[in-house]
């Protein structure tokens, strides 16, 4: 379940496809492995606002062009920026597969950055700032790896905060473009109905420098600590999540802590699911995650619930740690999550956009794209005794980090 | 006109009234079951607002022949995702796997279908009953805007019309359910004449056919008529009305409102075109002028929300500090003044046409959301391959279908609701 093509071409771009013949559409990355992470604090947000600006237009097209040639089509083109890279992505019909390809290189290889841009820009990114900070469920996470990631870069939110946002220049963008764009080779993946040799020869027609390589990372020391964050927000509910940071990418005991975490509390058939929803039905969404970057992981278990449950919500999520240090997990269960995972993955193949997305990462991450038999065999291999040797580590309660957003507000809880 | 994409199906009914269709594609090695009963919160009455929710959460609580949990366990153990949803005209419920594991979804389904009320018990109704007044409180008390709906509708609608109150219920409804309730409405509503079973993706159709018939082929059937149980009250509908309240959010929220009653699939059509030219891009009237242009909103919506009884077609935007929500109804109302009046042009039709087509063959790439589609218009239209129907149709809409549907339906009785950012609230 491997078909994935690989070329390094003259002009340094790497290209990945692969083919699938039963589908009419595609789905083309352009990725750039610059994130939130390798910003200052100054600059926090210029990643995600910067890949907003991207859309407002080239030295070939305005900003209304761009969305014209792609939309009149059936296409769709859109963006995102996470801690760690940036990824600008068009979807359609696969007869128009180069117009994508085109509108995308030329957005980021000639923006204009106008000035009126950035200040109407600045408000719309203020917005989106605005929803998250409204949404505690949004809110949380970020409160959560701030806290966790103290000090380090990667505490930042992707967003940005409002007072860096509101003062982006012309100059900084075009800084942020020179430095970490404009002469770095994207990664360029493909999946859907497309060819690879085709696809080769548009990376060669639109992009013609001798571009550099992809930005490699270094690692990051990490020690966790026990940390509580109360953040005061006028809601009826208890918004809390529990947890430390754990291996990243480059640690093969990724793949037990992804086990783990779905042992404890991801789906559900999970501990704390059936525990704290359906035996106890104190919780609504309660689940655990693991979100990964290159040398670490976030893992937490995140839950709402009233006020008067939060004890003891996280007495028994202590319960379930204390019970996974003391006791292995049996063959049963540790087969049952992995054919959930194996499953999981095999069902993710449908969809052109996650095929692309598995592909990135995999050669971002590891400098090839894995295939799912491996990833498979990695998930086969691991054993009771790796799960208990994590359990060990992860749940020891001394060095948890804790974040509660609720609120202090007497009407509110009487409301509750 | 060539069909966009081949859907050929099987569609046939077992002797106790279960209807089966049957989509075979072989694209990928996923098999997807798709069940939905004719049920939902229309079917219930005041006072017992969010039963047929509540019901959704009981039959993951066990049968006769599986323990609680069993249902998610046995689906996870061989890597299938599983869920259910219910709505105000109809209740589903889904699981996805391996092909390998068709029998094993057939097995879950018909096993909570037939055995569902000997395992009931007064600890796992009120167990339940927590849980939903918890995900009430989670995703509409606290959600930011997240009791629009509730209150545009019980704005809209009288409180003898179905649709007046929310699908989740009100909490001290949910909080009354009783064991009488759940058995009395399972055996009305859960009988297999009340429901259509699809099953698509990678599968051997001679083998599929016996083993539904083995599986669902026994559980008996009530055989009640209920395809018009519910009658919609006359003069139940209400119009040409304002209403404002606060929340705990940033931007003040304009939504406007038109009844869409008595339609025909046509006239759907055409309303779902011209949300496409409105907001369905950034090139869509509403959202080039409005968001791009003026910058006055942060987001412009048009949706129809087609149902069983009658429709809404409703326009929300969420408003920047400086503007306030009566400039933003005029323009609103500026714009479809000019359609009803002009129509549009060749150029947004084309776009708009291409949109329509890219998203329904992107919307079908999937087993899971093709069975949806499929079940869906079966449900509503009684013939599950209404999508090429709908293409086809919008391949021959003109601009006087437009102006003239237009008119039909938008006129001023339209409702309005804004909600104001709390005072304090984010302070």
């Amino acid at each position: 379940m491997n078909n994935f093509k690989i070329t390094k071409l003259q002009n340094n771009v790497t290209l990945i496809s692969e083919n699938l013949p039963y589908v009419q559409s595609f789905s083309l990355g352009f990725w750039f492995n610059v994130g939130t992470r390798d910003e200052s604090f100054e600059e926090n947000g210029i990643s995600h606002f910067y890949e907003h600006m991207l859309f407002k237009g080239t030295i070939n097209r305005s900003s209304k062009k761009i969305s014209e040639e792609i939309e009149s089509l059936g296409g769709y083109l859109n963006a995102f920026t996470s801690k760690e890279q940036i990824c600008f992505y068009g979807r359609g019909l696969a007869k128009n597969v180069e117009k994508t390809f085109e509108v995308i290189s030329d957005m980021i290889q000639n923006p204009l950055f106008k000035e009126t841009d950035i200040k109407k820009e600045s408000r719309v990114v203020i917005d989106e700032l605005n929803d998250i900070n409204d949404n505690p469920e949004d809110l949380i996470f970020d409160k959560f790896e701030e806290v966790l990631y103290k000090g380090k870069s990667l505490a930042q939110p992707i967003i940005g905060r409002e007072e860096v946002i509101k003062n982006f220049s012309r100059q900084q963008l075009i800084e942020f473009h020179e430095n970490k764009i404009k002469f770095n080779q994207p990664l360029i993946v493909a999946s859907g109905n497309i060819d690879h040799d085709f696809l080769c020869s548009l990376a060669e027609k639109y992009f013609k420098k001798n571009l550099n390589p992809l930005h490699v990372r270094e690692n990051l020391i990490l020690n966790n600590s026990s940390t509580e964050l109360i953040v005061d927000k006028e809601i009826q509910q208890v918004y809390c999540i529990v947890g430390k940071a754990s291996y990243g990418y480059n640690d093969e005991r990724r793949i037990p802590l992804n086990l783990l975490s779905n042992i404890i509390g991801d789906g559900s058939s999970s501990r704390i699911f059936q525990q704290i929803r359906e035996k106890h039905g104190i919780a609504y969404q309660i689940n655990s995650f693991v979100n990964s970057y290159y040398d670490t992981s976030v893992f937490g278990i995140y839950f709402s619930t009233s006020e008067k449950q939060l004890d003891k919500v996280l007495r028994l999520i202590s319960t379930e740690f204390k019970k996974l240090i003391d006791t292995n997990v049996s063959k049963k269960e540790l087969m049952r999550v992995k054919e959930y995972i194996k499953g999981s993955i095999t069902l993710g193949l449908e969809n052109t956009t996650n095929r692309m997305i598995r592909a990135a990462n995999s050669y971002l991450y590891f400098g090839r794209v894995i295939s799912i038999d491996e990833i498979i065999s990695q998930i086969d291999i691991v054993n009771e005794e790796q799960i208990q040797q994590i359990s060990s580590e992860l749940f020891d309660e001394k060095n948890m980090t804790k974040v509660i957003i609720k609120s202090n507000s007497k009407l509110i809880k009487k409301a509750a | 006109m060539v069909e966009l994409l081949k859907i050929n199906y099987d569609k046939y009914k077992l002797n106790n009234g279960l209807e089966v269709i049957l989509y075979q594609d072989k694209s990928n090695p996923i098999v997807a079951l798709d069940l939905l009963y004719n049920v939902g919160s229309r079917n219930e009455k005041r006072g017992k607002t969010g039963l047929a929710h509540f019901f959704e959460h009981m039959m993951f609580q066990g049968s006769a022949n599986l323990e609680k949990g069993m249902h998610f366990k046995l689906l996870n153990q061989v890597g299938g995702v599983l869920n259910a949803s219910t709505s105000s005209d109809y209740t589903k419920y889904w699981e996805t796997v391996t092909s390998n594991y068709l029998e094993l979804i057939l097995f879950l389904e018909s096993e909570r279908m037939g055995n569902f009320i000997p395992a009931l018990t007064q600890e796992k109704i009120q167990n339940q009953i927590d849980v939903i007044v918890n995900e009430r409180l989670e995703n509409y008390d606290n959600q930011p805007y997240g009791l629009s709906s509730e209150k545009l509708h019980a704005m809209m609608f009288t409180e003898d019309h179905p649709y007046s109150w929310p699908t989740i219920g009100y909490i001290n409804d949910i909080k009354s359910f009783s064991i009488e309730d759940t058995k009395d409405f399972f055996q009305k509503y859960y009988s297999p004449s009340n429901a259509t079973l699809l099953i698509g993706g990678d599968f051997e159709k001679e083998k599929t056919i016996k083993l539904i018939e083995k599986y669902f082929g026994e559980i008996p059937s009530n055989q009640e008529d209920l395809k018009n149980e519910v009658l919609v009250p006359e003069n139940s509908t209400k119009s040409k009305l304002k209403f404002e309240y606060e929340d705990k959010v940033e931007l003040q929220k304009l939504s406007l409102a038109w009844h869409i009653i008595k339609s025909t699939e046509e006239e759907d059509v055409i309303l779902d075109f011209i949300c496409l030219i409105l907001t369905g891009s950034k090139n869509g009237r509403l959202t080039k002028k409005i968001i791009y242009q003026e910058e006055k909103c942060s987001s412009i919506d048009a949706t129809l929300y087609s149902r069983k009884y009658s429709g809404l077609f409703i326009v929300s935007a969420k408003i920047r500090h400086e503007f306030n929500a009566e400039e933003i109804k005029n323009e609103i109302l500026t714009e479809l003044v000019i359609i009803k009046k002009s129509g549009i042009d060749e150029d947004e039709f084309i776009r708009a046409l291409n949109n329509y087509k890219t998203g329904f063959l992107l919307s079908m790439e999937g087993i899971s959301s093709l069975c949806t589609n499929l079940n869906r218009f079966n449900f509503y239209f009684n013939e599950p391959d209404l999508l090429n129907k709908f293409y086809k149709t919008y391949c021959g809409i003109t601009n006087d279908d437009i102006i003239r549907v237009a008119n039909k339906f938008f006129d001023d009785s339209f409702c309005e609701m804004i909600i104001h950012p709390m005072r304090g609230a984010n302070e």
